[in-house]
């Protein structure tokens, strides 16, 4: 498990991340979104034990990782840029990583890459981004570590290589029950994988949770009444928005659907929809909720 | 094993030597051709021949290596470290499962192993080139291969150590370097520069040991990579101080040692602060602004520092008048710019840049000028204002001395105090042309003030008075340093009228002792004036400095063997001359007495086995390669046999000589030389019976080899050289007929070259044999001095040995060459100048003097001539001091003592001869005379 405790880390006068406490459980993929400067690489890299918090804690398995040898075994990171020597193969690019880690599983590798069509021969120079991205990834993935961290992670991957590299990677989290934890802009990128969301915000995790208890939690109603109705109406459900259109009400809802549809029901509408709601517009919701717009969080 | 682990990982080690593996390949490949254009194509190599060998010594091995010591290094370590200069490169190598100090000293080995590898694979090169040379002979020692690769590898080292602390200080690749000059070269700049204005005096031979502050040492400044930089600014600065900044301890073993050391402490201090390195700043010109500002400030305050002292150095009254100021300031301007855009990558802060350039330029000229000044006030100009001195000491040379390094100055000077006041006025009168004195002098507060001075003439007859006057202050002028720990005494003194005389005893029996005191008791009768002027006793220590001088021109580059050389002083007349028997070049008389000459003859001859090769008079004078064929060599060459010196050498120390019959025994090996005090009846008799056994052997063999010789076989027989030749000269060809090589007397004489019959010069030499052999040995008096010899060099191939030629010198007289050569007019065309009866008159500046008519002064001033022909052909020949090869008979010659005047000779028969004689006293009373007259 990882867990930050009041993490603090500045730049110079910059704080990039004040006092941040999370925690992310083994067997999870985690996702974290955040504009840019939002502090999400900045966290992904003391997780990999590359920066030192100026305060705070933070542990892996209770284990400062920071110059822990032993620990760092079972962390790999893939940074969002990068470092290809000069002139070098698919296989040397392998050998690398197998210096590192003596875990590498080549059979993994070599099955892999195939499966996702890259040159074997080829100078990696010559790659696309899109190429380099897989080849890091999968090496990474070959590591066979417990604790994956892939930072921008599908920067630069066509919507199919995409998809392929999901389905490894929940393969891997499935098999190997492994911990993953990615980060991006994009929240759309993350939604369809991640377990567990978390917004980076100014240096803090603004809001985080499951992904099923959230897209399952919150949904949006339609409801219209013979008589005129208000919030008041609507007494014993937890509404985080609500909004009234001629005789049409369009309620954001949290809590348990059956249970708030039962409720509904009682109050004889003369209309009512329950509609699921996607990801982005619950974080929506729940940052508006928080004082927050959406806009300055993610793009 | 897990504190292995934390500094050295093997899976980190070898990706790295793959990685740097092409870089370093290249580096190799720079390197090995650099070293085959020094050595294998260039003549490089021959310029520093030294006789038939070519000496490569360890500086030359190393020359190429030590060329990249700045580039390889550094450039190895910004591959080695590259990992800083890139954000996803700092990513890949900080996430990895690797310790960070392990990283750090896992990179350290790896640059360690890269180096080492590199430079000894560009060593065995430059020895298969030297090996495979064919246009030279050339001889290096394993010793000096293995002290150039430490030598090398230790500069090596610590620059690449010094380079990985500025990685961790610096974020790219350009400031990586820049930082790594920075750190090695401001501090040795600093301490140079401190320290310049102290050296820059002309006069400072031995006060500069005290105003010395060891900086090199307080600032960690190993000698190896510094050295070169601090040399530089030194040599820019128009002085040479190198013996100063130790470049003689440049190649030592101690060197090598404190520059691993401070390699070292590099690392330890990069690896504690690499444990610390915030990623974050990878691909930052600086960690921070402080790195930043010292970068600034230690590139540029040097620049300006620099432009100060030049034209401190050039003395210009006001530098501001010169344009070449205001051109050192716009290049120092434009550098900041550009170092300006390097470290900012653009513009971005220009303004404070250039406020912190201003103030550093500024600040820079403050304190030169400050150190200037200061330099100046306190030991060039001061004036002395006599109300505020107190006393003055003046530093006074021992007159028992012959001074020749300035650490033995510096420790044997004595100082003189003077307070009585009217002395102390005469101070204020100003300068003259006397001669500069060091001065402590002591301000009423107490304070003391060093000066270097020069002199009123006035204080100088009264301080002389003072001394002649103070039997106390006298003795210590005559105190010999080192004399209470005497072991083995041979004093060379040279009395007032010129003679030499000669006196050896040993402390053992309290003899050094007694003949110290009898002398102080002879010298405090004279006048301290004259004893300087004279220098009446000379004890010289001068082995150290005429080996060194030696080691460069003739090269004591036999490591492996010990070269023995014999030398020996004959009174004939009352007159002590040079007789050398088997004298190589090296070997001067080292008249001294010292315990240490002692220890290290004692130190050196306990070398001495049966392994040992002897050589007398430098005939084994071969790389060793040739000694594989000594068997063949030896009996080719006249010589004593090992055991034979050896022994005799042997008992010398154990048997200390107490008789006046005494030789100084030069013993060299490597780079040292001793001395033994032997026995002439008792040590070298023998030896001199063995060796002349040897040489009738050889002659005879010789005469054999000529008699059958045809033209093939003696490929030049018809070179010789036609030399006149006195003494010395004898002495030189017999050494280059044993050293194999043409006479170096050749170079000094007007030697003609001519053709003579092979078979002729055999049946010379089978007739005249014992008169060949006696002028090899001849023991030279007076008379004999105007004896004139001839040195046939025959050039055979008899003497060809493992590809050296030597060509075979035959000494003859003039009447033995004329049977062979009739037309050899030379000698008797110059003969004609030195017949006093021919010459009517002597003009010496006829403004001031009248004709020199006196028939003695003219006898006299002829015989000034003949050594002024001597001294002009065969100037060489004198030692630093001049003092062996008087020849002239001229009764007050000593070369050293004297200016030159310029003589006209008349001859009876009109014709005038214009000579540059010496100035000698007597000279100088026959032209006082002559003034007088007018």
């Amino acid at each position: 498990m990882v867990k930050a405790e009041k993490l603090t880390k500045s730049f110079g006068t910059t704080a990039v991340l004040r006092n941040l406490s999370c925690e992310i459980r083994d067997g999870s993929i985690y996702g974290l979104i955040g504009a840019n400067g939002s502090g999400k690489s900045t966290l992904l890299r003391l997780i990999a034990g590359i920066y030192y918090p100026d305060s705070g804690s933070l542990k892996v398995d209770d284990e400062e990782i920071f110059d822990n040898v032993i620990k760092k075994k079972d962390i790999v990171f893939v940074a969002d840029e990068f470092y290809f020597p000069t002139g070098c193969t698919v296989e040397q690019y392998a050998q690398i990583y197998s210096v590192f880690y003596d875990s590498f599983d080549y059979s993994f590798f070599w099955d892999k890459i195939e499966k996702v069509g890259l040159p074997l021969k080829g100078k990696v120079a010559t790659f696309s981004k899109g190429m380099k991205r897989q080849l890091v990834m999968l090496c990474a993935l070959a590591c066979r570590c417990k604790l994956v961290l892939f930072d921008e992670t599908f920067d630069g991957l066509d919507p199919v290589v995409r998809n392929l590299m999901k389905n490894i990677i929940y393969d891997e989290v499935a098999e190997r029950n492994i911990t993953v934890i990615m980060t991006s802009h994009n929240l759309r990128e993350l939604e369809d994988i991640c377990d567990c969301l978390g917004v980076l915000y100014q240096g803090g995790i603004l809001f985080e949770g499951d992904v099923a208890n959230i897209t399952s939690n919150v949904f949006k109603v339609q409801i219209a009444f013979k008589e005129d109705f208000s919030e008041k109406n609507f007494i014993g459900m937890n509404i985080i928005s609500s909004k009234k259109r001629g005789s049409v009400a369009e309620l954001i809802i949290k809590g348990d659907r059956e249970e708030c549809r039962k409720k509904l029901e009682a109050l004889n509408p003369i209309l009512l929809d329950i509609l699921p709601l996607t990801l982005e517009e619950i974080f929506i919701y729940e940052m508006e909720l928080l004082g927050y717009a959406y806009e300055k969080i993610s793009v | 094993m897990l504190m292995k682990k934390s500094l050295f990982d093997f899976g980190y080690f070898r990706y790295t030597l793959r990685r740097m593996l092409p870089y370093s390949l290249v580096m190799l490949l720079i390197l090995v051709l650099s070293s085959f254009l020094v050595f294998g194509i260039t003549d490089e190599v021959s310029t520093l021949a030294i006789g038939k060998i070519r000496y490569i010594g360890v500086e030359l091995i190393g020359c190429t290596s030590m060329a990249f010591m700045y580039i390889i290094p550094i450039a190895l370590c910004i591959g080695m470290f590259g990992f800083i200069h890139k954000k996803n490169y700092t990513d890949f190598i900080l996430s990895s499962p690797v310790k960070r100090s392990s990283v750090y000293f896992t990179n350290i080995v790896s640059g360690f192993v890269m180096i080492s590898v590199m430079l000894a694979v560009n060593l065995l090169f430059i020895a298969l080139v030297i090996s495979a040379g064919e246009n030279y002979q050339a001889y290096v020692s394993a010793s000096d291969y293995i002290l150039s690769f430490f030598y090398n590898l230790a500069g090596y080292m610590l620059v690449f150590a010094v380079s990985s602390f500025a990685a961790i200080l610096t974020g790219t690749a350009i400031t990586q370097a820049y930082m790594t000059f920075i750190i090695l070269l401001l501090p040795a700049f600093i301490a140079a520069y401190v320290q310049l204005p102290f050296l820059i005096q002309p006069y400072t031979s031995f006060m500069t040991s005290q105003y010395t502050i060891p900086l090199n040492q307080i600032f960690l400044i190993p000698n190896i990579p510094a050295m070169p930089i601090t040399m530089a600014m030194l040599e820019a600065s128009g002085y040479e101080y190198a013996e100063f900044y130790g470049i003689h301890y440049f190649f030592e073993a101690k060197s090598i040692c404190y520059t691993l050391l401070v390699a070292i402490l590099y690392v330890i201090a990069g690896m504690l602060l690499f444990k610390k390195y915030k990623a974050e700043n990878a691909g930052k010109s600086f960690v921070n602004k402080g790195v930043g500002i010292f970068a600034y400030a230690g590139s540029f305050g040097p620049v300006m520092a620099l432009i100060f002292l030049i034209f401190a150095h050039a003395d210009y009254t006001d530098m501001f008048d010169s344009p070449l100021f205001y051109l050192f300031i716009i290049v120092s301007f434009i550098a900041f710019i550009i170092a300006t855009l390097i470290f900012n990558k653009g513009f971005a802060g220009f303004g404070k840049h250039l406020v912190l350039y201003l103030v550093l330029i500024i600040s820079t000229s403050v304190i030169s000028g400050i150190i200037n000044v200061t330099a100046e006030r306190s030991i060039k100009t001061i004036d002395f204002r006599t109300d505020e001195i107190k006393s003055v000491s003046v530093y006074m040379k021992p007159v028992n001395t012959q001074p020749i390094t300035d650490s033995y100055i510096s420790k044997n000077y004595i100082k003189v105090k003077i307070d009585d006041q009217d002395m102390l006025d005469m101070l204020s009168n100003g300068y003259d042309t006397g001669t500069d004195y060091y001065c402590e002098i002591t301000l009423p507060n107490g304070k003391q003030v060093t000066v270097v001075s020069r002199l009123t003439e006035e204080f100088v007859e009264a301080l002389y008075k003072y001394i002649d006057e103070n039997v106390d202050v006298k003795k210590t002028l005559l105190f010999l340093p080192g004399a209470d720990h005497v072991v083995c005494t041979s004093l060379g003194i040279k009395t007032s009228n010129g003679y030499s005389t000669y006196s050896s005893s040993f402390e053992k029996n309290g003899e050094a002792k007694k003949i110290i005191t009898e002398r102080e008791m002879e010298y405090l009768d004279i006048p301290i004036s004259k004893l300087y002027q004279n220098r009446n006793t000379v004890t010289r220590y001068d082995y150290i400095t005429y080996h060194e001088e030696d080691m460069l021109k003739y090269g004591f580059i036999n490591t492996d063997s010990i070269n023995f050389s014999l030398a020996a002083l004959r009174n004939y007349n009352g007159q002590y001359y040079a007789s050398n028997y088997f004298i190589d070049n090296s070997s001067q008389f080292f008249f001294g007495f010292a315990k240490e000459s002692h220890e290290r003859a004692v130190k050196i001859v306990k070398k001495i086995d049966s392994s040992t090769i002897v050589s007398v008079a430098g005939a084994f004078d071969l790389a060793k390669e040739q000694y594989l064929l000594l068997d063949e060599i030896i009996p080719s060459l006249p010589s004593v046999m090992p055991d034979d010196f050896s022994d005799a050498v042997k008992k010398a120390l154990k048997e200390p000589v107490v008789t006046e019959n005494i030789v100084a025994v030069a013993i060299s090996t490597e780079r040292e030389t001793a001395l033994v005090f032997m026995d002439v009846e008792r040590d070298i008799k023998p030896l001199i019976d063995i060796y002349l056994e040897r040489l009738t052997e050889m002659l005879d063999k010789r005469a054999d080899e000529y008699e059958k010789a045809d033209s093939a076989e003696i490929s030049q027989y018809y070179y010789v050289d036609g030399m006149y030749t006195k003494g010395v000269g004898a002495y030189l060809a017999v050494n280059a007929m044993f050293a194999g090589e043409i006479s170096e007397s050749s170079a000094y004489f007007d030697a003609k070259a001519f053709g003579i019959n092979c078979k002729d010069l055999s049946e010379l030499i089978k007739s005249e044999k014992d008169y060949i052999n006696s002028i090899l040995t001849r023991k030279y008096t007076k008379d004999t001095l105007s004896d004139e010899y001839f040195f046939i060099s025959v050039l055979t191939n008899f003497n060809d040995f493992n590809g050296r030629m030597y060509p075979a010198v035959i000494p003859v007289s003039k009447e033995m060459l004329s049977t062979i050569y009739s037309e050899f007019e030379y000698l008797d065309s110059k003969a004609e100048l030195f017949d006093s009866n021919k010459v009517q008159k002597a003009v010496c500046d006829p403004e001031y003097y009248s004709d020199i008519t006196d028939r003695k002064d003219i006898e006299y001033l002829v015989l000034l001539l003949k050594d002024s022909y001597f001294r002009n052909t065969v100037s060489g020949m004198f030692d630093q001091y001049g003092e062996y090869y008087t020849y002239s008979g001229a009764p007050d010659f000593a070369f050293y003592h004297y200016g030159f005047v310029n003589i006209d000779y008349v001859y009876n028969d009109g014709t005038v001869e214009s000579a540059e004689i010496l100035n000698t006293d007597h000279v100088n009373e026959i032209l006082k005379k002559k003034a007088g007259e007018e």
